[in-house]
């Protein structure tokens, strides 16, 4: 028969030796439910691509999409096979491209203005892209294709998988 | 020599857990127990509260109606936002789930199991939800997810529900634990501390240090993790014989002693916690029982008020670590205070590659406290308590009833004139309400520096004479050779 002291002290030995090895160890890199949740509810703009974990990605569209003043999964209706056309909320979204520049168009209806786009691809690359004020309910920016900061942006923007969100 | 019990994932995985912030070692560990071992006598009690958490979150959204976002308050909310919203919202007071505000604390209670909650436990299963979240790499993210959800919508929150939920969380601890510990490795360890401990009636000190020193163990890294796998074995043993005892002792015929003999000896507030009848089979008493309520001295550190530095709170916390064997075990708990930063820092250093003393001069342990240092730095601390504690006085009675406690204020008067803390600076009435807010724990932390002195005030005297300053060197000596055999052979193997 075990000791019935085995399961106990082993147990004992297994929390202790988790938290002991855990932080000689350290995260090196890997990123917890903490970290997803503030990214997903946060309002900081960050320049490039930052990426979601895969797994965590439902989780993440779910909490940014509740913190957000709208959200749109999908594009309804690809214009052309580069510029989209959808409705974020009641925000129509549309981009139109030139040589070098794309438009990124927002006609507003009434209501709270947002001042920052979250764009989510379905592999877990997101970027965010801080709004220009409106001038007649309509935010009218162009993106610069050689910028390093908004072409990433505009990748991610052209594609009808990629979630919006206004925040 | 490798020891380790946990894969690399898991070990990166729990370290992910606290990068939010900086959070104490006691903490930390509260919260692998509340993974590994339940609230002990119930491995599956921290799951029971955290549905139950869950489900009260969604029953007092301020606005009123099922959201699909409620299961995501768990989440967003800091712990003090979730325990104000538990403890001031118009929740539901009976019925299948009902919330019990009450001071500091919150009591759920839905279909037999009940918790009463604090800050800090909440902030303990916060972290175990975004653990169940996380692992295997968000693996199995949205299975709990939707367990979430099931929770947090009264249209679906029922008895089988609720059950169900536990039993599938419950599962995923398990295999996880199952996929990352190396078992045989856990099981061997309990095998080597009854090698070396069973036979003895009462270690010594001398004893418990060489759990952790001996040529053949093979299961210890650090000091600290040996002495408290040396302290649960004593208290665990101990338990288990006075149990033994009673059970022999009682007529088996009589049919309320097995129920009596396998209830649980808990504190009070966890009396009634878990579900009814769902003790684990031995009844193990909660031998860390601190680990799973409040940590200690929450109260002190989560103040507006800088009453202590961080050096001071970690100082606390690794007495409280092994506290109250420390009692009785007093030369480990001086070596402990004074060797485990040592350790801490080597292997620290040998992690980040950065170190503000060479590795060859720390293992030599000139930086570590002496005995003596220890003895007057308890002697500090209680007295800096002691003066906290005539603040807080002076700050309640206005009015002297007594010369004594017209002294006492006359103290506290004169500290607080000289505290130049920002954190002081707030209108009277809010500075005695944050001392009113710290006073249990201030006597907590008095009674366990007062405590320590006598203790340690015991080492130095017959029967068993230890004078501080030749055991500290001789101790010195020991560990310096130890660290110096354990991590400068490493890193020549790597240089």
């Amino acid at each position: 028969m075990a000791d019935p002291l085995e399961a106990a002290i082993s147990d004992r030995i297994a929390a202790l030796s988790l938290a002991d090895e855990a932080l000689a160890a350290d995260a090196a890199g890997t990123i917890g439910t903490a970290e997803i949740v503030r990214r997903a509810t946060s309002r900081e703009a960050f320049e490039g691509i930052a990426t979601v974990p895969i797994g965590a990605l439902a989780l993440y569209r779910r909490l940014r999409a509740a913190s957000a003043l709208a959200a749109s999964p999908v594009a309804y209706a690809a214009a052309t096979s580069t510029d989209q056309r959808r409705m974020v909320g009641e925000v129509e979204v549309r981009t139109a491209s030139e040589e070098g520049v794309t438009w990124l168009i927002l006609t507003l209806a009434a209501g709270a203005v947002p001042t920052m786009m979250e764009l989510l691809a379905a592999d877990g690359r997101t970027a965010r892209l801080v709004l220009d004020e409106p001038v007649d309910g309509v935010i009218q920016m162009g993106l610069a294709a050689a910028d390093p900061i908004s072409a990433p942006a505009v990748a991610l923007l052209q594609h009808p998988s990629t979630a919006i969100f206004l925040i | 020599m490798k020891l380790r019990y946990w894969s690399d994932v898991a070990q990166r995985e729990f370290a992910a857990l606290f990068e939010d912030r900086d959070y104490s070692r006691p903490f930390v560990d509260a919260v692998a127990d509340a993974i590994i071992r339940g609230w002990p006598p119930n491995r599956d009690k921290p799951l029971w509260a955290l549905a139950l958490l869950v489900a009260a979150l969604a029953a007092t959204r301020p606005e009123g109606r099922p959201d699909p976002a409620a299961s995501l308050d768990v989440l967003t909310l800091s712990p003090t936002e979730i325990l104000h919203r538990l403890l001031t919202a118009e929740g539901p007071r009976e019925g299948a789930l009902a919330i019990h505000p009450g001071g500091t604390k919150v009591r759920l209670v839905a279909y037999e199991a009940s918790l009463v909650a604090g800050r800090t436990r909440i902030a303990i299963l916060k972290k175990l939800v975004e653990f169940l979240i996380a692992a295997d790499g968000f693996a199995h993210a949205a299975e709990v997810m939707a367990i979430l959800d099931t929770l947090a919508d009264p249209a679906t929150f029922d008895e089988p529900a609720f059950r169900g939920a536990v039993r599938a969380l419950s599962r995923r601890l398990y295999d996880y634990r199952k996929a990352h510990i190396a078992e045989g490795h856990a099981t061997s360890g309990f095998e080597y501390v009854k090698r070396k401990l069973g036979h003895i009636r009462e270690p010594a000190d001398d004893d418990l240090l060489d759990l952790w020193r001996a040529e053949d163990n093979q299961h210890f890294v650090t000091y600290r993790m040996a002495l408290q796998t040396a302290f649960a074995f004593l208290s665990m043993r101990r338990e288990m014989e006075e149990r033994g005892h009673l059970a022999a002792s009682a007529s088996v015929d009589e049919p309320g002693v097995e129920r009596i003999l396998a209830a649980p000896v808990d504190g009070e507030d966890d009396a009634e916690d878990g579900p009814a009848g769902a003790v684990s089979a031995l009844g193990f008493a909660p031998v860390l029982a601190d680990a799973s309520e409040e940590t200690p001295f929450a109260g002190l550190k989560s103040s507006a008020l800088k009453t202590y530095t961080q050096a001071e709170f970690d100082f606390c916390d690794l007495v409280v670590s092994a506290w109250p064997h420390g009692e009785r075990y007093t030369l480990s708990l001086l070596r402990l205070l004074a060797f485990h930063p040592i350790q801490s820092g080597l292997s620290n250093s040998l992690r980040t590659g950065r170190s503000k003393v060479p590795l060859e001069t720390r293992v030599t342990c000139v930086e570590a406290m002496t005995y003596r240092d220890i003895d007057a730095r308890v002697a500090t601390l209680a007295e800096k308590t002691a003066g906290w504690l005539a603040v807080g006085v002076s700050l309640a009675t206005p009015d002297s009833q007594s010369e004594r406690v017209a002294a006492i204020r006359a103290q506290g008067v004169a500290i607080l004139s000289r505290t130049r803390s920002k954190s002081f600076d707030v209108p009277r009435e809010a500075l005695a309400a944050r001392f009113a807010a710290m006073s249990e724990d201030l006597v907590a932390l008095a009674r366990l520096l007062g405590a320590v002195r006598g203790a340690i005030a015991k080492v130095e005297r017959p029967p068993d004479p230890h004078p501080l300053d030749p055991t500290f060197a001789d101790d010195r000596n020991v560990f310096a050779a130890e660290f110096a055999r354990r991590y400068l052979a490493g890193e020549r193997a790597h240089g």
